[in-house]
């Protein structure tokens, strides 16, 4: 017997506005709201809700023989608070017990390459996230794009996770076959290995007229599965969850294909896994090496689509340079705008690998050209980086909005002429009003009054600092207008 | 196959050029000679024709005729270059002139020996068509640009009734764009079964150009004729935007032009005189130092039926902001479009461009492999299998 464990990736990335460099520091909300929402509505139209109740309806069917498998990426999830019809049909696939939930990074970043640290913490609020939502807690991983290597299967064994997905990738398995269970090199980890060309053949070849299989129907492509008999446990089918509606489109069968594909599965004697299943039900065979990242796309396998040119290195080096900083000063917001630009399809539209031969990778993509990508996300950092800067000033104690209060009674100013002045606006009101005699009183080559007053009584140096050698009246109401507005503007 | 023999009404020949379209003959007759095509060559000159010596092979006749026309006058233009000594000599206006040419072009035309036509824009299209008349050849009409690019809107009826009446006699159309073929469909009513596109493309032999003038401020360029339908204004004004944002950008507006005085008065208005350099007409090693200096091009034009600069710009590693109504994007993928309109977007991506580095190195590196597929030998080619298609008709 055979066992098909079919998994499906279910991601949309949260898209940037087209940013301009006019927008850097005024314009506050980095993403394309309504870009977003047509985007998302479509696919939920076209493919979530046809789907999953295609899956909910099999599940039923078959008494819960079928079984499936989901990542959903918490940036999805964030979009799909809004679309509670379309968040509901997955709870309810998951809550029948026969779906498992695979984990990843919350914003499907590639922060495995560049911050285990900042994965870890990915992966947590994934967790925290699907436990909020399916009140699931799962042990099987799977990275962003598959990348895969020997050091990401034991960061995820040491957060308790029992199993990994991965590319089956030949280079790596040698004589081997991906129809097995392996354990990962230096942990515990179980890897399940993705069955590429029966995957791609669903994922990519099923409406491809060209294609000597064409058409594929569920009959023979169960009769293919079940040629592994003898040869293998498991047949990993890894897809993205769009396979069913968007990049396979209704007409195309693909619905059909779904709704017949698990009984002819069942009549060939073959069954159904979810992950966890696999993994408790088969030893690994051998260990696996995976010395390098492997990814799950193009012929090279690697992450050169979404790093491999200048722009996409200057991205990425520059997004991941901020992370001290940002981890050590920002906000909530900041953090999570921050870990946004992490998401790896911002760098996927600025992959130039194809863009020559005119064969962009079109599919939702909301540029239309890698470089307009590489501008509107250098932009967003850009203005991502002043807020930084900003927030690291007001920490530093350079900005304080306190400093604009009224100080405390007793501590007010009073001016030679009579005048009491109890915040630095009525002081900024009041200076440029001194005729000569009470100006040059307070500020003169001796002394100036005022400057020491807002070191010493308000408390900010920085106005102070200004202050302390301007003997102009002018100048010094200039001074004090300007720092008031300063501090206002936060 | 039997070599062709081919009657081209072309444009003068560098050094003497104006602009795309003495190039585009001079390399796409040079190209198709390659091929065992002999070109009998009319052009127009005006006064000496010594310049015309420089023949790149001995496939190539040439003729001249000594005339005031030029590939882009108008009847404004033309009253305006014309001297009173001139005046004498050649037609009084733009039609007299026209008509003294094709009569010439045509006696000329009776002394050669030809299997096909091929002219070059309106000017030459009524030669041809009398030319066809009296020797029952082909007819192919090359097309550069329309009275519609040219014109903005306020289309020149006597020029559209010469090309409307050229597209209805030729036997075949080339055009150097889809953008271009699109038009003439759209305007002039022409069968689109009637209507090939060949591409322009550029001489590039892969030398890359590493002698970047290194200075402190980066240039922004602007490279052609200053008239309406290139959106010199377009230029200036995102010129004003990004001039406001960095101090540090220089704009340099290259080449000649009936708008030159108007668009120097629009820099002064703007109050960016000082950051709007203006170079008048260049000669061809002007042209090199330009292109050694800039660090962007810009074309906002409001109709380019192709737009060759782009390619050199390419060739000279420069990356290059482009119109969207242009013919060159079908080529270069490797460049950013924009609406000429939208001087805040063609401003945006300038600073953009200039500030992030590495667009520009990922960029000219792309595009240079692009280069390498645009070819006058492969335009020559299709060009080419035109005339036997025609020839065989």
């Amino acid at each position: 017997m055979v066992s098909v464990c079919l998994y499906m990736h279910v991601h949309q990335p949260i898209r940037l506005k087209n940013f301009k460099i006019f927008d850097i520091g005024k314009e506050k909300n980095y993403f394309d709201d309504a870009k977003n929402k047509m985007y998302l509505e479509r696919i939920i139209k076209k493919s979530y809700l046809p789907t999953n109740k295609i899956l909910l309806d099999l599940i039923h069917k078959t008494d819960g023989k079928f079984k499936v498998s989901f990542s959903i990426t918490g940036t999805l999830l964030e979009q799909l608070r809004e679309y509670p019809k379309a968040l509901e049909s997955f709870q309810k696939i998951v809550d029948t017990g026969c779906c498992n939930l695979v984990s990843e990074s919350y914003y499907h970043s590639l922060a495995s390459v560049f911050s285990s640290e900042e994965f870890k913490m990915q992966i947590k609020h994934q967790e925290k996230t699907l436990y909020d939502i399916f009140k699931v807690r799962t042990k099987i991983f799977r990275n962003t794009e598959l990348v895969y290597q020997n050091e990401i299967g034991k960061l995820v064994s040491e957060m308790g996770y029992k199993g990994i997905l991965a590319e089956g990738w030949d280079k790596v398995l040698g004589w081997r076959n991906p129809c097995f269970v392996y354990k990962g090199k230096n942990s515990n980890i179980k890897v399940l290995l993705k069955q590429y060309k029966l995957s791609d053949d669903l994922a990519f070849r099923f409406s491809e007229r060209t294609w000597k299989s064409w058409p594929l129907t569920a009959d023979k492509f169960a009769g293919w599965i079940s040629n592994y008999n003898g040869n293998g446990n498991l047949v990993n089918l890894f897809i993205d969850y769009e396979t069913f509606g968007e990049h396979q489109w209704k007409e195309t069968g693909i619905f059909e294909f779904l709704k017949h594909f698990p009984f002819k599965i069942f009549e060939k004697g073959d069954d159904f896994v979810t992950p966890t299943e696999a993994i408790n039900r088969y030893n690994s065979v051998s260990e696996i090496d995976f010395p390098n990242v492997v990814s799950w796309a193009d012929s090279e396998r690697d992450l050169s689509a979404w790093l491999g040119n200048k722009m996409q290195k200057t991205a990425s080096s520059k997004l991941y340079s901020l992370k001290r900083d940002i981890l050590q000063y920002g906000d909530e917001k900041l953090i999570d705008d921050w870990r946004k630009l992490q998401t790896s399809d911002h760098f996927y539209y600025m992959c130039t690998k194809w863009f020559s031969d005119g064969d962009v990778h079109k599919y939702f993509n909301p540029y239309k050209t890698p470089y307009d990508a590489f501008i509107t996300y250098m932009n967003i950092l850009s203005d991502l980086t002043l807020r930084l800067e900003y927030i690291k000033k007001i920490k530093n104690n350079y900005m304080n909005k306190q400093f604009l209060e009224p100080v405390e009674a007793g501590k007010e100013f009073y001016t030679k002429n009579g005048i009491t002045i109890a915040s630095m606006e009525e002081l900024a009101n009041v200076i440029k009003t001194f005729d000569d005699e009470t100006f040059f009183h307070h500020v003169n080559e001796e002394r100036n009054d005022f400057a020491n007053w807002a070191r010493d009584v308000i408390g900010d140096f920085v106005l102070a600092n200004r202050m302390k050698r301007v003997r102009k009246q002018a100048t010094l109401s200039k001074i004090v207008s300007a720092r008031v507005a300063e501090l206002s503007f936060l | 196959m039997v070599p062709t023999k081919v009657l081209m009404f072309g444009w003068e020949f560098p050094p003497y050029s104006v602009g795309g379209l003495g190039k585009v003959t001079y390399y796409l007759s040079n190209a198709l000679t390659k091929l065992g095509t002999k070109i009998s060559l009319i052009v127009p000159i005006k006064g000496e024709s010594d310049k015309l010596k420089i023949l790149p092979t001995n496939l190539i006749t040439i003729k001249s005729i000594n005339t005031m026309l030029s590939p882009y006058l108008t009847e404004k233009s033309y009253q305006y270059l014309l001297s009173e000594e001139e005046a004498k000599i050649y037609g009084g206006n733009l039609k007299e002139e026209i008509s003294r040419f094709t009569e010439r072009g045509v006696e000329l035309a009776k002394e050669e020996d030809f299997d096909v036509i091929h002219c070059h824009d309106w000017m030459t299209f009524t030669a041809g068509i009398k030319t066809k008349e009296f020797s029952g050849k082909p007819l192919i009409l090359h097309v550069h640009t329309t009275e519609f690019d040219r014109s903005c809107g306020g289309c020149n009826p006597y020029v559209y009734n010469i090309e409307a009446e050229g597209f209805s006699k030729a036997d075949k159309i080339i055009a150097v764009s889809n953008y271009t073929k699109n038009k003439i469909i759209e305007n002039y009513d022409v069968d689109e079964n009637k209507i090939e596109v060949v591409h322009n493309a550029i001489e590039f032999n892969g030398g890359a150009n590493n002698n970047k003038i290194h200075q402190r401020k980066k240039v922004v360029l602007y490279f052609g004729r200053i008239s309406m339908h290139k959106g010199p204004d377009y230029f200036i004004r995102a010129a004003k935007k990004v001039t406001e944002y960095d101090k540090n950008i220089v704009f340099v507006m290259a080449g000649g032009g009936e708008l030159l005085p108007e668009m120097v008065n629009l820099a002064c208005d703007l109050g960016i005189g000082d950051k709007l350099l203006f170079t008048g007409r260049l000669k061809d090693e002007e042209v090199k130092n330009i292109y050694n200096s800039a660090d962007l091009y810009v074309m906002p034009s409001v109709s380019e039926p192709f737009g060759i600069t782009v390619l050199e710009a390419a060739s000279n590693r420069i990356p290059a902001i482009v119109s969207n109504n242009s013919g060159v994007k079908e080529v270069l993928n490797n460049c950013f479009t924009a609406d000429f309109w939208d001087t805040d977007e063609i401003a945006n991506k300038v600073l953009s461009i200039l500030k992030y580095s590495s667009i520009k190195e990922e960029m000219v590196d792309n595009a240079y492999k692009e280069l390498k597929n645009i070819s006058w030998d492969n335009r020559a080619v299709k060009i080419n299998n035109i005339y036997n298609s025609v020839s065989n008709l």
